[in-house]
């Protein structure tokens, strides 16, 4: 972050003696006034008389006040980006032989507006919003504001997020995701798990007719699942989740799946034999592997 | 396609089309775009940065899907079973499943929230730019981290209360997309015909800007064509 320059220092040249209240309070009255304000207020407040503009230019604490204002707004990067910003500097440094300290003072004088710099946010706050891509930015800001409006007054309208049963549909809409992870995890590439996939997917077999038996439409995505049976599925993902657990353990204590490759060959050959039959997709040419109900 | 949040078209050039190393494509975050290396600094250089980079490049349609989804395979049932989705980092949708009968027929209809299985052909409804994704996180008051419950299902409600969209963006639940000075930018198309999509991009300071005006005049889905550029020829040289 830039420091304020000397330029900015000239547009409070020459003060005039001020005595009013705020001039003249204490530096900690001050911050503490200024705290409670809104942006446009602090850069009002910059602009009241020189010898404010002087004290609010030349305060740290001043200055940092308006970049933790700064921080709640499209002006500045969120979180996720900052940290982006900062591991990557921090490599660089690093890998360029400098220490840890050195490459936050790297950070910070490249004009990164990371939450730890210090400098002219006052400055970065009236130039921010001239550059093309953060014109876009805030334009994103505002359509992301617009969406989650859009979402809460259709949710609210649903009954999703107020009402009576609001609470259980969270509940069902919830396990219906941690379930859709619960296959993604034993889906991934790990054939040491193959039994415990098939007994896992036979277990969503069973409750997936029992809870979709609402409407269709996608609009009502987190309402789908039945409110009278939603809770078998809620029952079903902490059974899966807990079966995932002892496997994992299991795994981990025999040391990565059976300890003879060719025992773990012929369980998923017996596993396939027993659990999967070839059928032929009705719409489709393509053969494709049907799970059958469990009978 | 096109982002759901911006609403910026995924564009990508044939050269980076490569689905093995879905890193090279073009636009993974408006963010941090690899625009300032591709942009012209010499009109009489190598061919990324002569200026002519956005002429030849693609919009990337459900035609790419590999690009999209690694490891790509077929699941069965009209579903696909992909890696990973470099684009959107994450964005997932409710699909239908249908179910067969004992006789072999289609039979009941099941629903899942789909995370790994994505429909391919309806690709472009869920692309969304790491950037934009983070922002919206963010303002969710939930992590950037796709792994996270909380994260997920804050995305997945907002998304599917929104309704479904087509080819990016909700407009059909009445978000207003046409703020911004969209109109002062760099006019170029993409497939050099007339009735096809329109980029307005600033040219000379446009290295920070991924601000693209799309669609003005036609459906570019139906007015271009990569196999009549013979794009799907390089597709498979890589």
């Amino acid at each position: 972050m830039r420091e304020v320059t000397r330029e900015r220092m000239r547009t409070c040249a020459k003060v005039a003696p001020q005595t009013d209240f705020l001039t003249s309070c204490p530096h900690l009255v001050f911050l503490n006034i200024a705290s409670f304000l809104d942006i446009p207020s602090l850069y009002n407040l910059t602009a009241v008389s020189k010898r404010l503009r002087f004290r609010c230019l030349l305060s740290i604490d001043f200055q940092s006040i308006v970049r933790d204002a700064l921080f709640q707004t499209w002006a500045c990067p969120s979180p996720a980006e900052e940290k982006d910003t900062v591991d990557y500097e921090m490599v660089i440094a690093v890998l360029s032989g400098k220490s840890l300290g050195q490459a936050w003072d790297t950070i910070a004088a490249e004009g990164h507006p990371v939450r730890k710099a210090i400098g002219d946010w006052l400055g970065y706050g009236s130039e921010v919003f001239k550059s093309p891509n953060m014109k876009n930015r805030r334009r994103i800001f505002r359509i992301i504001t617009q969406l989650r409006q859009k979402s809460q007054e259709r949710a609210e309208k649903l009954g999703y997020l107020n009402g009576p049963e609001s609470e259980r549909r969270k509940r069902n809409f919830r396990a219906l995701i941690e379930h859709q992870m619960v296959l993604a995890n034993i889906a991934a590439k790990d054939s040491t798990r193959f039994a415990l996939c098939v007994e896992i997917t036979e277990l969503f077999n069973e409750v997936y007719p029992k809870i979709f038996a609402g409407g269709r439409s996608v609009a009502q995505g987190p309402l789908l699942v039945d409110l009278e049976t939603g809770h078998l599925l809620v029952e079903a993902v902490e059974v899966a989740k807990r079966r995932i657990k002892e496997e994992d353990e299991r795994i981990a204590k025999v040391g990565g799946g059976s300890a003879n490759p060719l025992d773990w060959l012929e369980s998923m050959r017996a596993a396939i034999t027993r659990h999967l039959q070839i059928r032929r997709f009705p719409n489709d040419a393509k053969e494709v592997w049907v799970l059958p109900r469990t009978p | 396609m096109a982002c759901n949040i911006c609403l910026a078209p995924i564009l990508v050039h044939p050269s980076y089309l490569n689905p093995k190393d879905a890193s090279h494509i073009t636009q993974t975050d408006h963010l941090t775009t690899i625009v300032p290396r591709l942009f012209p600094r010499d009109k009489y250089g190598p061919f990324l940065q002569n200026g002519n980079y956005y002429q030849d490049a693609v919009l990337l349609t459900e035609s790419h899907e590999e690009v999209v989804l690694k490891n790509l395979e077929y699941q069965g049932r009209g579903f696909f079973l992909g890696d990973g989705w470099l684009i959107s980092g994450g964005c997932y949708v409710a699909r239908w499943q249908e179910e067969l009968d004992d006789n072999g027929r289609v039979g009941a209809v099941v629903c899942s929230i789909s995370i790994h299985n994505i429909k391919v052909t309806d690709l472009q409804s869920h692309v969304v730019h790491q950037g934009c994704l983070k922002i919206l996180c963010w303002r969710l008051g939930v992590p950037f981290d796709l792994k996270n419950v909380d994260t997920l299902v804050a995305i997945m409600e907002q998304h599917l209360f929104l309704g479904m969209t087509e080819r990016g963006g909700y407009r059909s639940a009445g978000i207003d997309y046409s703020e911004g000075e969209m109109n002062k930018r760099w006019l170029t198309t993409l497939s050099r015909r007339k009735d096809s999509a329109k980029f307005l991009f600033k040219y000379k300071s446009g290295k920070h800007d991924w601000a693209l005006q799309r669609y003005p005049t036609s459906d570019p889905l139906q007015t271009f064509s990569p196999t009549s550029l013979n794009y799907f020829s390089q597709l498979t040289c890589l």
